[in-house]
This record gives structure tokens, sequence and C-alpha cells, in this order.
């Protein structure tokens, strides 16, 4: 079967260049650890200053705040001005440094804490203790998810399928570039191989290697930074090879449109990185309607809604099917557009 | 077996690359253990027409047979082997490895691929560097490697793009007596070239220049159109006579 002997031909050339492998492997693992490290540990403590020298904060403030102590107003601007604070105190006044929506909140939080303990403070007694019964946060139920989910575990099923397919479409595209450009194309296609034997051949050879990078990163994300990735491994690994298979057929296709390497790359902006907006980084809910429409044109929005799905919600094959089906007709549509493409060069 | 079948028939042979026509008409006849030269300076569509004959690219007019049977035909890809201009090798696989892909393509068992490949690559004396990558191989090993990547299979139809660029003349000795081999083994070879003694060497010629045949005959036939008596004169005065008849138009 030509298939394989096309399929057979990759593996040995990407197996033999160690740079193609670490890229391949290596780098998933440095990403994800780097994003672990920025979106787990993000800052949950805002830094408040309070004019006063007799205050002494509650545990509950503690747990939202680091309070420093000052003694005049202008020690409090100084502080902020050089980012030794977020906000300050100064009897009635509130005041925040507001550059940082996130800090801001965080800020606010703190000086919600503060007003309500000087109010229960002014409170007889009694009152107060019941106010307080009444300020506590009710038992939650966490209908998917738990209570320890950052924002890391949400988004780490969504670059996992982004990763797959940015590196897929990368490397898959600049292969069949450089068989135009070497001119290797024009020899092979001197042979019985059909146009669609080849690029199946390109499907299986690369369908490997995205299935080895799904075993690596779920490894990875699962015992190495112990996130949850859900017990579905197989119903994963199916919505990253068919990840996969999008994305090969869109670098096959895309790489006839270059003439060389930076041409291709020309395409990020252009097909990669819009993706990586609309995989799920960044919630659509209240975007206008036309970007919600806009997203459902790219084949990882429906990648990434299955693998957030199926890794964090415990969906099963059935819940995502409909994702494979639409990642499976823009697969077909680009593979039959690209054996068409293919037709320059051999109309047979 | 008719005798006088042709291997290669090309007949009014027309191309375009947008509104610029780089083939206009052209006819190709090779007989079996025949070797046709293609001659014509850099861009007058050498590699344009044995594409064209390949059916690796699409005609935009007349019509290719090989072995009797109309082109493009999957089956007689097989048939053909073909040295492309470009080295067109794979840089990260070895030179053996190489081979065994092109002969599996052309649909040979992996063993039988090997061990033609070791005879080929032992008679271009690569031999020793079969399991080298090729990004390691100089340019001469490259040109060596990438005959022996058309030879494989051992295909009845042979076709040559500028196989001696760039090589030294020990090698290009190599590669002659290697064509004349297979030449009568009775395979059919076209080599485009633009080097007058290496168009010496064969049956028959063609000159080629923007795109028309505007000679075709044997070498010697060829010479005795000018008084030098060489081809290379031949060459220059039929591009010359060409030109100022275009002139006049
Ligand atoms: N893919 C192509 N697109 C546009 N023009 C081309 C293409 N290939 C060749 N040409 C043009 O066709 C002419 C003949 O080219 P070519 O067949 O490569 O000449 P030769 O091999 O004799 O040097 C040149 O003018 C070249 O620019
Ligand atoms: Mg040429």
């Amino acid at each position: 079967m030509k298939i394989f002997v096309i399929a057979g031909r990759l593996i040995r050339q990407i197996a033999g260049d160690k740079r193609t492998l670490v890229v391949m492997l290596i780098a998933p693992m440095l990403i994800m650890s780097l994003l672990y490290f920025l979106l787990g540990n993000g800052v949950s403590i805002a830094k408040i200053d309070i004019v006063s020298d007799d205050y002494v904060a509650s545990d509950a403030m503690l747990d939202i705040a680091d309070v420093t102590l000052v003694s005049t107003e202008q020690e409090a601007i100084d502080r902020l001005n050089d980012g030794m604070s977020d906000g300050y105190i100064f009897d009635d006044q509130f005041v925040v440094e507001g550059s940082d929506p996130s800090l801001t909140a965080l800020s606010k939080r703190a000086f919600m804490q503060y007003a309500q303990e000087k109010n229960f403070a002014n409170m007889p007694p009694q009152f107060a203790a019941q106010s307080k019964d009444m300020m506590q946060m009710p038992d939650v139920v966490y209908y998917h998810g738990s209570a320890d989910f950052d924002q890391f575990d949400f988004l780490a099923a969504s670059m996992m399928g982004f990763i797959i397919f940015f590196l897929v479409f990368l490397l898959a595209g600049i292969a069949f570039l450089r068989e135009r450009i070497s001119g290797t194309l024009d020899r092979i296609l001197v042979s019985s191989l059909r146009r669609s034997h080849l690029v199946a051949g390109y499907f299986l050879g690369f369908g490997v290697f995205a299935a080895l990078q799904t075993v690596v990163i779920q490894m990875f994300l699962t015992y190495v930074l112990k996130i949850h990735t859900g017990t579905n491994v197989p119903l994963v690994m199916l919505i990253n090879l068919t990840i996969a298979g999008t994305s090969l057929a869109m670098g096959t296709l895309f790489s006839a449109f270059a003439r060389n390497e930076f041409q291709l790359f020309q395409f990020i902006p252009i097909v990669i990185i819009p993706q990586m907006m609309f995989c799920g980084l960044i919630s659509l809910r209240e975007t206008p309607q036309w970007v919600q429409y806009l997203s459902k044109i790219f084949p990882l929005t429906y990648g990434a809604d299955a693998l957030r799905n199926v890794m964090l919600r415990g969906a099963g094959f059935g819940d995502v099917l409909s994702d494979l089906l639409i990642m499976l007709g823009f697969t077909v549509l680009f593979f039959t557009l690209n054996i068409q493409v293919l037709k320059k060069y051999r109309s047979l | 077996m008719e005798q006088f079948v042709q291997t290669i028939t090309a007949k009014g042979i027309v191309k375009r690359f947008g509104s610029e026509e780089v083939l206009s008409g052209v006819n190709v006849a090779v007989q079996p253990g025949e070797i046709l030269g293609v001659l014509g300076p850099s861009g007058a569509g050498k590699t344009t027409l044995v594409k064209c004959i390949l059916g690796t690219l699409k005609l935009d007019g007349g019509t290719v047979e090989i072995q009797g049977t109309h082109m493009p035909n999957l089956r007689l890809m097989d048939r053909i082997g073909y040295m492309a201009q470009q080295d067109a090798l794979y840089d990260d696989l070895t030179g053996l490895q190489n081979l065994v892909f092109f002969a599996q393509l052309k649909g040979m068992s992996k063993r039988a691929a090997a061990e033609q490949a070791h005879s080929l690559l032992k008679l271009v004396e690569l031999d020793r560097d079969e399991n080298k990558k090729v990004v390691n191989y100089s340019g001469g090993m490259k040109r060596r490697l990438s005959l022996t990547a058309a030879l494989i299979g051992d295909p009845d139809v042979i076709v040559l793009d500028e196989p001696t660029v760039g090589i030294d003349p020990v090698l290009r000795e190599l590669f002659w007596d290697e064509f004349k081999r297979l030449q009568r083994l009775g395979r059919s070879i076209i080599v485009t070239t633009h080097v007058m003694d290496e168009a010496e060497k064969c049956d028959r010629l063609i000159l080629l220049r923007s795109g028309s045949i505007i000679e075709d005959g044997t070498p010697n036939e060829l010479k005795a159109k000018t008084e030098i008596g060489t081809l290379e004169a031949a060459y220059i005065t039929s591009a010359k006579r060409r030109g100022e008849e275009g002139g006049k138009q």
C-alpha cells in the first residue's frame, strides 16, 4: 500500500530529526508548564495600606489582603506610586491604584471587608453577630469541576487542542511545501501513486505523531502538573487525532499558496491566531453576535469545545459527536480542495 | 511486436503560463534504444517540455502517447524514470532510504528495491556512502544519487533534465557510459542539455528556442548545415536565422 510507503517515509524523517522531535514533544510540555505557573499561581491577594496605628486585621481580612499599616497619607501615596501597594484606606477614603482590573477587583473585596467590619464594630453586639451570620457563604455544590479548579485547569484542555493544531499545521505544511520546492513532488508523481494516497499518507504519518503528542501532553498534565484531565483517555485521543487531521488538511492545502517557508508563516496571523482566540482562552459570551458567528468557521472552536466537555465535564462520545463530525466535515473539505490543487502537478 | 512502434510520441504540445506561451506546438518522437537530445538556451522551455511529456504539467494543447497509450496514464507512470533539474531528494534520509522510497512508489517490494538500490549505488560509486544522510552529500554525490533514483525500477523511458550540470568531466563520462549502456538495453532516453559536446553523443537532436523546434536531425545532419561543421556553429546560425525571420515578420 503506497499510503504506508509515504507515511513510513515521513515517520522516518521526523524520527531522525531531533529538532522536530523536540518541537513536537518537549515544546508542548514547556508551554503547559509556563501556563501552569502563570495562571495557576495567579494573584489572589491584594496589597492594601491602611493609614492607622491601631488597626488589627481580622482572619477574614488576611485571607484576601496583605495589610500594611502606614502613618501618613503621603506615605501611602508614595508606596502606591512605587508599586508597593495596590490601594490604601485613609479614614473614609478608599483609594485604588486602578490600572490592573484584576488587582482593582481584589482591592475592592478588601475595602468591602474593611467597611463591613467597621459597621459591625459600631453595631450592638447581638446585631453584629446576627449580621455576620447572614453574610455567611452558603454551601455550594459543584455540578462539574471542583472548588480547587483554577484558571489553568479550565484552559489546559483548550491549550492542548491548540498546541496540537498549531504544531501539526506548521510541520505538515512545511513538509508538504518542501516537497513542492525541492522537486520531490514532481518525482513522486512520476509513479502510479494516486494524489489522494499521497495526502492520505501524510495523514497517517503525522497522525502517529499527533497520537504520541496527545499521550505525552496528557501524561504530563495528569502526572506532573496534576491537573484534572478526565478519565476518558481514548476519547481525548480521538478528539486530538481529529484536530490533527483538520490541521494537517489545512496546513498542506495552505502550503500550496506559499512559495517558501516564510510565506507559509504569513498565514499564521490569519489561520492560527483567530483560532487561538476562539478556542476558549477568552470567553465569547458577551461578545457581539458577529464575533460568535465568526468563531464558528474555525475548526478548533469545535475541537476545543469537545476537549473541555470531556476533560472538565465528563462528557461521553455521544456528547461530542457533533463537534467531531463538524471537524470531519472541515477535514474532508480541505482534503478535497488539496487533491484538486494537486491537479496542477498531475491531472490524474 | 511491430518494429517501428515509437516509445514516445508527442504531437503539437502547447503550454502557457498565464498569457506567456512557453511551448507552441512541439512534436517529439523517440524510438526504443534511442537517445534524444533536447538542446536549447536557458529559458527555451526544455524543462517545461519534459514535464509536459511526463504529465506532471497540464497541457494546453496536443497529445502525448507512451508505448502506444494515451497519457496521462497511472500504470505507465511506473515505467518512466525521471531525473529532475533540481536534485529532488530528501535531505534527511540516507541515500539508500531515498532510493528504496522511490522504488516502492513504483510498486517494487522493499526487498527487491533494496537489492536493486545496492547495485545502482555501486554503479555510481556511492555504495560506501549509502547510509549517510543526503544532507551530508557533496553536489556531485547528490547528482549521482538523483540519477540512480531515476533508474530504479528499470524504467523503459528515461527522462533526464540537464543531468550533467555542475558535475566534473570524470563524472560526466561515467554518466554517459551509463546512458549508452541503457540505450543498448533498448531504453528510450530524453536528455536535455545546453552543453554542445554532450549533444554530439545523442542519436538525434532537437533544437528548442522560445518554445519552438528550430532544427531536428542527427548531430551530423545539423553540422552539415554550416560551413564550420560544428554543432555549436549550427546552433548559433540556426538561432540567428530564426531570429532574423522573426524580426522580418
Ligand atoms: N511554473 C511556471 N510559471 C510561470 N512561468 C514558468 C513556469 N515554469 C517555467 N516558466 C517559464 O517558462 C519558460 C521556460 O522555462 P523552462 O522550461 O524552465 O526553461 P529551460 O528548462 O529551457 O531553462 C521560462 O520563461 C520560464 O520563466
Ligand atoms: Mg530547465
